[in-house]
């Protein structure tokens, strides 16, 4: 699981590293593109990525203390906060597009949809796996001995949690 | 009275973090000084320390995995504060 994460985070280093290097290239057109963006969607999305990664490990603490059902429902809880994320970011795409900006505007927003399409496919498929987690979980299937594959699960959400930190200020708060 | 104690350390990082995201958010219009950039990227490093001790428990871990984990952060702060001061 490790190295799994450690690709992936490679991979969003090097997309970081890349839109960084557009945006010095060519400042000006960033600073617009950012302009039709909206922080408060971005802060709320850290919110919900944040609470939701507090929710799984709640959810791991509660089943060490053998409460699996208890535990579920912190997971459902991490799926309801994610769900905001999803729905936001839909929200925010909606509104770029009928703006009229899309992947081939101009390189912000390439580099834009790029970064956090990428990014929004890792929380659907985190979502994916807290889901059947969740499931094996509510029938018992991770006693606190034996709990690698949860824990496997909520790393990899913790994950998706750490790249949006590092995505959030680099598209909505740094000018 | 470990598991109570490791609960509110939970709770408490998610109230630091929202803290940490809030105070970001609002160094936003000052963020075209490449000082605020900087002091941007430091919490955001914070943050990601944070997720990792705290969210990813590997806090007293000592294993190569964890030092990697915590270099990823600052580094690629670093990087992109270096990529955008050229």
């Amino acid at each position: 699981m490790w190295i799994f994460i450690a690709a992936e985070l490679s991979v969003f280093a090097l997309l970081f590293l890349l839109f960084s290097y557009l945006r010095a290239s060519d400042r000006e057109l960033f600073l617009l593109g950012q302009q039709n963006l909206h922080p408060v969607a971005g802060l709320i999305n850290t919110v919900a990525l944040i609470t939701a990664s507090w929710f799984v490990v709640q959810a791991l603490v509660i089943n060490r203390k053998s409460q699996h059902r208890r535990a579920v429902l912190w997971m459902l809880g991490a799926q309801l906060a994610a769900s905001v994320y999803v729905v936001v970011k839909c929200w925010e795409y909606w509104q770029l597009g009928s703006a009229g900006y899309d992947l081939d505007s101009n390189s912000f927003y390439t580099g834009y949809f790029l970064l956090t399409g990428f990014h929004l496919l890792h929380v659907l498929l985190g979502m994916v796996i807290l889901a059947l987690v969740s499931i094996k979980l509510y029938q018992g299937g991770y006693p606190p001995e034996d709990c690698a594959g949860l824990e496997s699960a909520a790393c990899y959400w913790h994950m998706v949690d750490l790249v949006w930190v590092l995505l959030f200020p680099l598209i909505y708060v740094i000018r | 009275m470990n598991t109570l104690s490791r609960l509110f350390n939970h709770h408490s990082l998610w109230a630091l973090l929202l803290l940490i995201t809030l105070l970001s958010y609002m160094l936003a219009e000052d963020s075209v000084q490449s000082e605020v950039t900087g002091l941007i990227l430091t919490l955001t490093a914070v943050k990601g320390a944070l997720i990792i001790d705290g969210f990813m428990e590997l806090h007293g871990v000592r294993h190569w995995v964890r030092y990697l984990m915590h270099l990823y952060c600052p580094l690629l702060a670093l990087l992109i504060w270096a990529v955008l001061q050229i």
